[in-house]
C-alpha cells in the first residue's frame, strides 16, 4: 500500500517536472495529456495542477474532490491508501 | 532559505516539506518511489482524510448492509455525507462546488440521492421499514426501489419550493406510483412550508396513508414518512 503524501509545499515547477516524468504535462493551470486538458476519469473535468490526487500503478491522476475520492475508493477498495 | 533534506524522506513522512530545493535528481528520486508504488500524491489530504474516516464509521456499514451494491449510488452517498461534513465547517463556496459537480455527472437524481444521505433520511428511512417487520433482504429489496425511482418517492422541500406547486407534484407521484412509504424532507428554512405541504397532501389522501415524522430543531430538519395503510383482505 502506498503511502499518501501531501504535495501542498511542493513548488508548482516541481509538481511539472513529476507529472513531466510521469507522461502528462501542465500549462501551468491543468495537467495536460498529449496536448488536451486531462480529464478526470470519473467526473470529467479538467484537473488543475493545484489540486490533483496521483496513484501510482497505471498511473491515475484525478482531481482532488469528495466525488472523484468516493469514486477512486469503490474503484480500488479502502486498502488502496 | 532552501533546505538541502532529502524529498523522499521528507515524503515519507506523510507531506512534502517547503524549502526543500527540487534539483531534476531529487524530482528523480521522487518519480521513483512513485514507480515503485511506494507514494502517492495528493495536494492535501483533508478531503481524502474526511472520506476514509467515513467509510470507517457505523452509518457507512449500515448503508452497505441494507443497499444492494450499485457503484453510482454508493459514491453519491458516500458525497452526501461528505457534504454533510462541510455544512458544520460552513464552507458554502466547497458545498456548492460539490453539488455543481454531482449535478453535471449525475443530474437531478444524484443530487438527490447525495441530499438523501447528507439529512440522514437512510437510517430514518431503514428504521421505519423494519418497524413493519420487514426481513433484511425486503428492506434491502425497498431500498434498492427507492434508489433506482427517488425522485418519485421522496419530496426535498426547500425554502425555493412554491408549496401548492409541491403539493400538486406530490400527489400525483403518489396516485402514479402508489408507493409503500413516500417521503416528504426539509433542511433550514423551509421546516414550516414543509409541514404545511405534509398538511395539505395529507388532507388530499385521506385515509390512503398515515404518518410518521422525525424532527431535529437543532439541525433544522424535519423527515415525514407517508405509510401506506394495508389494505384489508379479509
Amino acid at each position: 500500500m502506498p503511502e499518501l503524501v501531501s504535495i501542498k509545499e511542493m513548488p508548482r515547477d516541481a509538481k511539472i517536472a513529476l507529472i513531466k516524468k510521469l507522461g502528462y504535462d501542465s500549462d501551468g493551470k491543468f495537467v495536460l495529456k498529449k496536448g488536451k486538458k486531462h480529464l478526470d476519469k470519473y467526473i470529467n473535468e479538467p484537473i488543475r495542477i493545484n489540486n490533483m490526487f496521483i496513484y501510482p500503478g497505471s498511473t491515475l491522476i484525478i482531481d482532488n474532490n469528495p466525488l472523484s475520492i468516493s469514486a477512486f475508493f469503490e474503484e480500488y477498495g479502502d486498502n488502496a491508501i | 532559505m532552501q533546505s538541502d533534506c532529502d524529498p523522499v524522506e521528507s515524503a515519507t513522512k506523510g507531506a512534502v516539506k517547503a524549502g526543500i530545493e527540487w534539483s531534476e535528481e531529487k524530482i528523480l528520486q521522487v518519480y521513483q518511489a512513485f514507480k515503485n508504488k511506494k507514494l502517492a500524491f495528493i495536494e492535501d489530504r483533508e478531503t481524502i482524510d474526511r472520506i476514509q474516516k467515513q467509510r470507517r464509521k457505523g452509518e457507512w456499514e449500515h448503508f452497505k448492509t441494507y443497499t444492494p451494491y450499485d457503484e453510482e449510488i454508493y459514491i453519491l452517498f458516500q458525497t452526501g455525507l461528505t457534504l454533510r461534513e462541510l455544512e458544520e465547517t460552513e464552507d458554502r463556496k466547497k458545498i456548492d462546488d460539490i453539488i455543481k459537480k454531482i449535478h453535471k455527472r449525475y443530474k437531478t437524481k444524484g443530487i438527490h440521492i447525495a441530499w438523501f444521505a447528507q439529512n440522514g433520511l437512510f437510517s430514518k428511512y431503514v428504521t421505519n421499514i423494519l418497524e413493519t417487520g420487514a426481513t433484511t433482504q425486503q428492506t434491502r429489496d425497498e431500498v434498492k426501489i427507492l434508489f433506482g425511482n427517488i425522485d418519485n418517492k421522496v419530496a426535498f422541500i426547500s425554502y425555493k419550493s412554491k408549496p401548492k406547486q409541491k403539493v400538486g407534484e406530490i400527489i400525483a407521484k403518489i396516485r402514479v406510483n402508489s408507493p409503500e412509504t413516500f417521503i416528504i424532507s426539509s433542511v433550514g428554512g423551509a421546516m414550516k412550508a414543509c409541514g404545511k405541504i405534509k398538511d395539505e397532501v395529507m388532507q388530499q389522501l385521506s385515509s390512503q396513508y398515515f404518518c410518521e415524522y422525525y424532527e431535529s430543531e437543532q439541525k433544522g430538519k424535519k423527515i415525514y414518512f407517508l405509510n401506506r395503510i394495508a389494505e384489508d383482505i379479509t
